[in-house]
């Protein structure tokens, strides 16, 4: 009998303190994925770093090379002034569009827990289109670099048709 | 032996209580004004009414989004971002995120449940429950936007087919349409403002007819 219920309360107190992960994943450009899809890791890491330093990431070579045809070429165009700074409606707007999205200002913070992290890849269909893969991870336990690429990876994944 | 059975009592007790969350009070829809110089569209929560609660926030939120979606449709706009303000990660772009995310430890991703996005869980996304005072609360704002690269928008498209989001609007249909048969069996009293009480119910059937209207 002791031992039954000294089992039942170890369990209740793991389910207390199980790990628990919430992924999110944003495809920016809306594409569909095929099977053939190629996948480029651009960053892995905390969300915090990542909006630290999110303009040196965002406008990397990986990520602003076009696709084999060009295809996400007009929606930087769009969204870019030729200098690379964000167009005036989204700035006026005060929206999240483009790189305003991350730099902060204005007393405007994200809300960040310790353990959020973030896993972004460039995909390339077999149209040659291009898009972003950005996956939020939140977890309530701290997961290393690796675990945050096995994540992202996974996650993408899914998004195949 | 007995402090241990009372150890496991107390301990599962505690653990399947839910910690006695409370659910927060209801918000109708009640019209939204688009701004298109600045290419913003507010939508008001309009008034809260403590003697209306049945529609949950989530559910609100559903309702305010697919909202949002067919007003920017008929403008021809094809994608829209969260105001940064409500501090919404430009990662999350649907509804079934929005709502995991804003709302994690109750249950938001059930489209019947009172109690998602009450007590602390609008902290996070600060989603707050705000009470008119002067007409201009503004509770959501959606911001006309173009797909791109590097940031994530939501699809007008996507959320006008997103199932999670229309069994939400469904479930608050329904507590919409109960609320109202129970509303009309409020029994009269003396000192009831009659005049107040038709005006009341006037309204709540014409937020009935805009929550009817989203589908």
């Amino acid at each position: 009998m002791k031992k039954i219920l000294l089992s039942t309360v170890f369990s209740l107190v793991s389910m207390v303190s199980a790990n628990e992960i919430q992924i999110f994943t944003t495809n920016t450009m809306h594409i569909a994925l095929d099977k053939e899809t190629k996948f480029v890791n651009i960053y892995n890491g905390t969300l915090a770093n990542f909006y630290e330093n999110s303009s040196k990431i965002l406008n990397s070579k990986e990520v602003l090379s076009v696709g084999v045809n060009g295809a996400y070429k007009g929606a930087l165009n769009t969204d870019f002034s030729a200098n690379g700074q964000v167009n005036s409606d989204f700035a006026s707007a005060g929206a999240i569009g483009a790189l305003a999205g991350y730099a902060l200002g204005s007393g405007v913070k994200w809300v960040i827990s310790d353990n959020e992290y973030l896993s972004i890849s460039k995909a390339i269909n077999t149209k040659g289109e291009a898009t972003l893969l950005q996956t939020l991870i939140v977890a309530n336990y701290s997961i290393s670099d690796n675990d945050i690429k096995t994540t992202g990876e996974n996650a993408r994944l899914k998004l195949i048709k | 032996m007995k402090i241990l059975i009372s150890t496991v009592t107390i301990l599962t007790t505690f653990i399947f209580s839910g910690c006695g969350t409370t659910a927060s009070g209801p918000f109708l829809v009640k019209q939204y004004h688009l701004n298109s110089d600045k290419k913003e569209i507010v939508i008001p929560m309009g008034s809260y009414d403590a003697d209306m609660s049945k529609v949950s926030p989530a559910q609100n939120l559903a309702i305010i989004i697919k909202k949002s979606a067919k007003v920017l449709k008929e403008k021809n706009i094809d994608y829209f971002t969260i105001d940064a303000l409500n501090k919404v990660p430009p990662m999350i772009t649907n509804f079934s995120d929005l709502v995991q995310y804003c709302y994690p430890e109750n249950e938001g991703t059930s489209a019947n449940s009172w109690t998602a996005g009450s007590t602390s869980l609008e902290d996070k996304c600060e989603l707050k429950i705000y009470k008119s005072t002067t007409n201009n609360d503004v509770w959501i704002k959606v911001i006309e936007s173009k797909k791109n690269l590097q940031v994530g928008t939501w699809s007008v498209q996507e959320v006008l087919n997103d199932k999670t989001l229309n069994a939400y609007i469904q479930s608050a249909k329904l507590t919409a349409k109960n609320q109202d048969i129970a509303f009309t069996n409020i029994p009269l009293k003396t000192h009831v403002n009659l005049k107040a009480m038709r005006d009341k119910k006037a309204k709540l059937i014409n937020d009935t007819k805009v929550i009817d209207n989203l589908n």
